[in-house]
């Protein structure tokens, strides 16, 4: 068997199609580096060996009898902690869930598992996905998470296992959650591809709520290409989760597919960034307006996003985590402030909550208005590389807080988004970019990745030494 | 300790103007709103009060320094409401949530 560990989702299901690798063999493969290399990045909470081989033998059989799944047959894969898989822990990286056992698994999890894809491992995250306010990289029972590209920086969160196991040729592909960022920033600081869905896209049921209008659950892996063969399998209704709408994803989508797309740039979205970032971006233009245009100069709606979003998320963690508060357990996680960043929700007025909801809904078609006269918004996933370990979040780099930023509006919104590695900068470190849509419109960010990768390399590079 | 987390860092970094708005729905019957007697409300003194809420709670497990910094993080949150109350509202902007009535299958 040649070496499979850098291989795409088509590429390896080629493999497994030509008989040229067995499931066995390829869940064998990712297992043994899971094992190995999982606890250098401290991504892994737990291997599921026994459980992935067995499913892996019954993928062999199928296929040896010419039952064929679809793309995601026989591919190794592992899920961000927060999502349920019968036997196995759920720990949602905090030590007070540490061994929770859900007697159920996931929508998510069932669905990959009816599309052939072999769960592998259950993948470190930060504390409770960040709910109560880390600032720091130490914010998970595993540890911090370390990106592959150097140890000695974050892996970015809170989806921080699935972002670095991917990087670090761990699995060929994984499942995140994000409600404001968690997918964004291990994309862009392990170098791999995100995808964060429309929310209701993909069911929630089964994953640890954080914030029940905000949270979604999308792929990190190799490609863009990669991302839609996942997010296919894992879209659509759901009885258990009301908010999944019943809308069919299909990958490719042909009707996203343009010869020429139009993409937008928020003005002022590069300033503050590091000089290596903006390099890159610049690049990435050029390779962009091979098959798009470019406007520069949109401006956001002047609604106060990001508040509504914190506001939001605030008090719907109160009320998901108000029963760690009440028991006093709350002390047992790992961030110092996470310790007691969970009071000051507690008491967020229910008139500014449902205040919230009401700005919400203009500004969501405020936002769509400005998202409809493009294809998509264009930017620098995040201004700078990934964060040294040991640094305060609020200390790194003060220089480039970044420019104008969509990211706060896109998840309140719930508007997909697409995060592309596209060079290196300081360091040798990984530097991202991202694409913003309108909402179900993941099928053109990803056709405008497809092409963008089909025109670079970025995605087909290893960390050093892997 | 550090009281920034990372959500307030993101705030930091994105552009958080208030603008003349834009894009309120057309189409929609809409309510007037009464123009609103600014009841002047420090979010400092606020603030505090709500902490004495918490204190009441949870004051046998927190230290005074923990007040501290989650009488900050509750009056950053009221700085932010007060944002949202510069965006005006009618009676009939609902809030983007749907309640479903529920009604069982009969049995038998």
């Amino acid at each position: 068997m040649s070496d499979p560990t850098w291989l795409t989702i088509p590429e390896l299901g080629r493999l497994l199609r030509d008989r040229r690798v067995s499931a066995v063999e390829l869940a064998e493969h990712y297992l043994a580096r899971l094992e190995r290399l999982g606890p250098t990045y401290n991504a892994v909470v737990t291997v599921l060996r026994p459980q992935a081989l067995a499913e892996a033998r019954q993928r062999d059989v199928e296929l040896a009898k010419g039952k064929d799944r679809g793309p995601l047959h026989g591919i190794p894969y592992g899920a961000k902690d927060l999502l349920a898989a019968e036997g196995a822990p759920t720990s949602w990286g905090a030590e007070p869930y540490r061994g929770q056992m859900l007697r159920r698994d996931a929508t998510v999890v069932r669905k990959l598992r009816e599309a052939g894809a072999v769960l592998c491992a259950k993948l470190a995250m930060v504390e409770l996905a960040g709910g109560m306010g880390y600032n720091q990289a130490f914010a998970s029972f595993t540890g911090p998470g370390r990106s592959p590209w150097d140890r000695a920086r974050w892996s970015g969160g809170s989806s921080s296992g699935s972002g670095s196991a991917v990087s670090a040729g761990l699995v060929p592909f994984a499942i995140g959650s994000e409600t404001w960022g968690s997918i964004q920033f291990p994309a862009a600081f392990c170098g791999v591809t995100g995808l964060r869905p429309t929310y209701g896209r993909v069911s929630r049921h089964g994953a640890m709520a954080l914030s029940w209008t905000m949270d979604k659950l999308g792929p990190i892996a190799r490609t863009a290409e990669d991302c839609g063969l996942v997010l296919a399998a894992i879209a659509g209704p759901d009885p258990a989760d009301p908010s999944a709408l019943d809308l069919p994803f299909a990958f490719p989508d042909r009707s996203a597919e343009r010869k020429r797309y139009r993409l937008g740039m928020l003005k002022g979205t590069l300033e503050k960034t590091q000089p290596e970032v903006r390099r890159n971006f610049e690049e990435s233009l050029r390779a962009l307006r091979d098959f798009a245009e470019v406007e520069e100069g949109l401006e956001l709606p002047g609604y106060p996003y990001d508040e509504m979003a914190s506001i939001v998320i605030d008090a719907e963690a109160a009320s998901a985590f108000e029963p760690l508060i009440e028991s006093g357990r709350i002390t047992e996680l790992t961030a110092p402030e996470d310790r007691i960043g969970g009071y000051a929700g507690q008491v967020v007025l229910a008139k500014d909550y449902i205040r919230a909801l009401r700005v919400r809904r203009p500004a969501a078609a405020a936002l769509d208005a400005l998202l409809a006269k493009v294809d998509a918004i264009v930017a620098p996933t995040l201004p700078t590389v990934a964060w040294p370990i040991d640094a305060a979040f609020d200390k790194v780099y003060p220089d480039y807080p970044g420019g104008a930023s969509i990211g706060g509006a896109a998840n309140l919104c719930g508007v997909p988004g697409l995060f592309l590695m596209n060079g290196t900068g300081e360091g040798g470190l990984p530097t991202s970019l991202q694409l913003t849509g309108r909402a179900l419109g993941e099928g053109v960010l990803l056709a405008i990745g497809r092409r963008y990768q089909q025109r670079t390399n970025f995605h087909r590079l290893a960390p050093p030494g892997l | 300790m550090s009281d920034m987390n990372r959500r307030e860092f993101a705030e930091a970094i994105a552009l958080a103007s208030l603008a003349p708005l834009v894009g309120h729905r057309a189409g929609l019957m809409s309510f007037p709103a009464l123009e609103s007697g600014a009841a002047v409300v420090d979010p400092a003194s606020l603030a505090k009060a709500l902490t004495g809420a918490i204190r009441a709670q949870y004051g046998d497990r927190l230290l005074e320094a923990d007040f501290d910094v989650i009488a900050h993080q509750i009056q950053a949150a009221l700085e932010r409401a007060a944002k949202l109350r510069k965006v005006p509202l009618s009676n009939g902007d609902e809030p983007d949530f749907v309640f479903s009535p529920v009604r069982a299958p009969s049995v038998g």
